[in-house]
């Protein structure tokens, strides 16, 4: 930016000066934006010396614009201030053409201050009432959505359905690799530091039933979840929220068809049949990871690793971890959806909804997570 | 209108591709100070790209734009200088281009920020005077830009436009999807603030209004390059360019062409 240039070849203008001698003031240099300094003006101001009668003279100026017919009002305005009586303002005509439009319009704006909200105290119980009002939207969208699902399954033909593959591709497919690879990395990790812990005992084969209930039960469902927080829940976010920046949504609304079946109920049903499949996948590649390290530091081979997986982990291990991928697909999906269709009317709150729906959506996700420990604990699975 | 002054800008064998795909080849342009020009042609024909490449926003294949004589279209468009040259160019873009995120007295006073040292105090008075300017009522200023119509968004736009005080000032469809109403006093607004800013107006228009009411001088765009450059009523008379003719004398041109000619003959037939 110019503010910081310090090669100035291409400005040949002069500053803009004023002197005043006896009672005239006679400016000189060139008034425009790029040429005037603020602090020197208002220096220059307070020297004024203060006699009755004072004459500005303007002839001399070489260039100005609107910038420096604003500082020639503000000097006459000084003038007037400090009761000194202006005789007269010589100027160029084109340039008094100029003051004598710019000085009609010139008075200082009334601005009105926006409200304070810098009280601590205030802030606080505006953002909690805030707060209360989304999750009341949220659980209101709940409904909504529950709504539309009896009427999906009413009539699950007018669904479209191509939409729904798309969703199962962007959240399935393309996220598949991510979550394999982050749930194989974590299977090797956590093998890898409990196998002092199992050697200390001589427990080496209980690796398996360890690494069964923890990844299949417990860290693949959950990293996959947050993965598609990230990637598909911010996507959906952002789609549905520049669509509605754009107007489409309205669209749909003004040609009587529903958002939650057109937009919403599609994006939904895709992530949920894709995500308990990654995790199927991720469940695998996570027990893959730790296979080898079983094999390659607690003497556990595949073979002995498998029967022992058989026999000892239980299916209700992969079948809760399924269960709870379900409920956080369903989640991820819905909150994204929900606060892309809350976006308003500008580019900034595209940003903000995004990162509002990867942030309550992991929350959201881990907090599930805890209830569905404890309902699986009662249940005794 | 002075034509014995400098050109302020000149275009010299222009050319862009796109794509292997010339869509300028060989087009020269000159325009003088002070007037209102008028960019016309068939949609699709390069004008917005002439445009941008005046105001260094795309790269061209060939040839040389010149701005008070100064070959600017082989600047670095970081350099700080650059930008200096450029705050001697405005464009008002079609949709306003208004920061959505800031008040309407904040993107006007958002390139006095930017350029100058002055105080917060000084740049809100100098904003608020060319928001005056533009004739946008008070009550506006502290609303965003969503908030406002979209003929006060342009009025916005303009004085964002005109904060540097630039010599040229490029619209792009100044009067697009305006009331007629706001149509006629946004062209009221710019003919207004031409003569008493003294700026060169390049606009780029489909509104016939407008072009008979405030333009000087029509540049017609086609087969890649200028094809007609000279004063509205010469251009609207001008046979040896069909399109061209039809422009001004088809079943729309027609009626505003006899309104406005016989506005200006003050009704004497």
């Amino acid at each position: 930016m110019y503010k910081e240039s310090s090669n100035q070849k291409l400005v040949q203008d002069t500053l803009a000066e004023f002197s005043q001698q006896a009672e005239i003031i006679t400016l000189s240099g060139s008034w425009l934006w790029s040429t005037i300094n603020e602090k020197n003006f208002n220096s220059k101001l307070s020297q004024i010396k203060h006699s009755k009668l004072v004459t500005v003279n303007g002839i001399n100026i070489d260039k100005i614009d609107t910038t420096g017919i604003y500082f020639i009002i503000r000097l006459i305005e000084y003038l007037k201030k400090n009761n000194i009586q202006l005789t007269k303002l010589e100027l160029n005509s084109s340039d008094s053409k100029l003051y004598e439009r710019l000085s009609t319009q010139s008075s200082t704006p009334t601005s009105k201050q926006p409200a304070d909200n810098s009280k601590l105290l205030a802030r606080f119980g505006r953002s909690l009432v805030d707060g209360f009002k989304i999750s009341l939207s949220l659980i209101s969208f709940f409904g909504l959505f529950c709504f539309n699902l009896i009427r999906f399954i009413k009539s699950p033909l007018h669904l479209d359905w191509r939409e729904v593959s798309r969703s199962i591709n962007d959240a399935g497919l393309k996220g598949l690799w991510v979550a394999c690879l982050l749930s194989f990395l974590l299977g090797i990790t956590l093998a890898y530091q409990m196998a002092p812990q199992f050697t200390t005992y001589g427990a080496n084969v209980y690796i398996v039933n360890f690494l069964g209930i923890a990844m299949l039960k417990e860290v693949s469902p959950l990293m996959t979840a947050v993965i598609v927080a990230g990637r598909t829940g911010a996507a959906i976010t952002a789609e549905i929220g520049t669509r509605k920046v754009q107007e489409e949504i309205d669209a749909l609304q003004t040609m009587g068809i529903s958002t939650m079946q057109r937009i919403v109920l599609p994006k939904v049903l895709g992530v949920m049949i894709a995500v308990p499949l990654i995790t199927s996948v991720a469940d695998m590649a996570s027990m893959l990871g730790g296979a080898i390290v079983s094999n390659s530091s607690l003497g556990v081979n595949y073979s002995l690793f498998l029967s022992r997986m058989q026999s000892y982990v239980s299916i209700n291990n992969y079948t809760c971890g399924l269960i709870k991928s379900i409920a956080f697909a369903f989640i991820v999906a819905l909150v994204g959806c929900f606060c892309g269709l809350r976006v308003k009317g500008n580019a900034n709150s595209i940003g903000e909804a995004t990162t509002k729906s990867v942030v309550s959506g992991i929350i959201l996700i881990v907090v599930i997570d805890a209830i569905f420990g404890i309902i699986f604990k009662a249940l005794g699975v | 209108m002075k034509d014995n002054n400098a050109p302020i800008i000149e275009v010299k064998n222009l050319g862009t591709a796109f794509e292997g795909f010339w869509v300028h080849k060989n087009l020269n342009l000159t325009i003088y100070p002070n007037r209102i020009i008028t960019i016309i042609g068939a949609s699709g024909c390069g004008k917005t790209t002439l445009v941008r490449e005046i105001l260094m926003l795309q790269p061209i294949a060939e040839g040389e734009i010149l701005l008070n004589g100064e070959e600017i279209s082989r600047y670095n468009i970081e350099d700080a200088d650059t930008k200096l040259v450029l705050s001697k160019i405005g464009m008002m873009f079609q949709q306003g281009a208004l920061f959505s995120s800031l008040t309407v007295l904040q993107n006007v006073m958002f390139p006095l920020v930017e350029y100058t040292n002055f105080s917060e105090a000084t740049i809100k008075e100098i904003a608020t005077l060319k928001l005056k300017l533009t004739g946008l009522p008070e009550s506006a200023y502290s609303k965003f830009p969503k908030e406002i119509s979209p003929g006060m968004q342009k009025r916005v736009a303009l004085a964002r436009t005109l904060v540097l005080d630039p010599k040229v000032v490029f619209l792009d469809e100044p009067t697009a999807g305006l009331d007629p109403n706001s149509a006629s006093d946004f062209d009221e607004l710019i003919s207004n603030l031409q003569k008493q800013l003294g700026l060169t107006v390049i606009m780029i228009t489909h509104d016939l209004d407008s072009i008979w009411s405030i333009s000087d001088e029509i540049v017609y765009l086609g087969e890649k390059k200028v094809l007609f450059h000279d004063t509205v009523i010469k251009a609207a008379n001008y046979k040896e360019i069909p399109q061209l003719y039809d422009y001004f004398n088809g079943p729309r041109g027609r009626l505003t062409k006899q309104a406005h000619l016989e506005q200006k003959n003050g009704g004497v037939q």
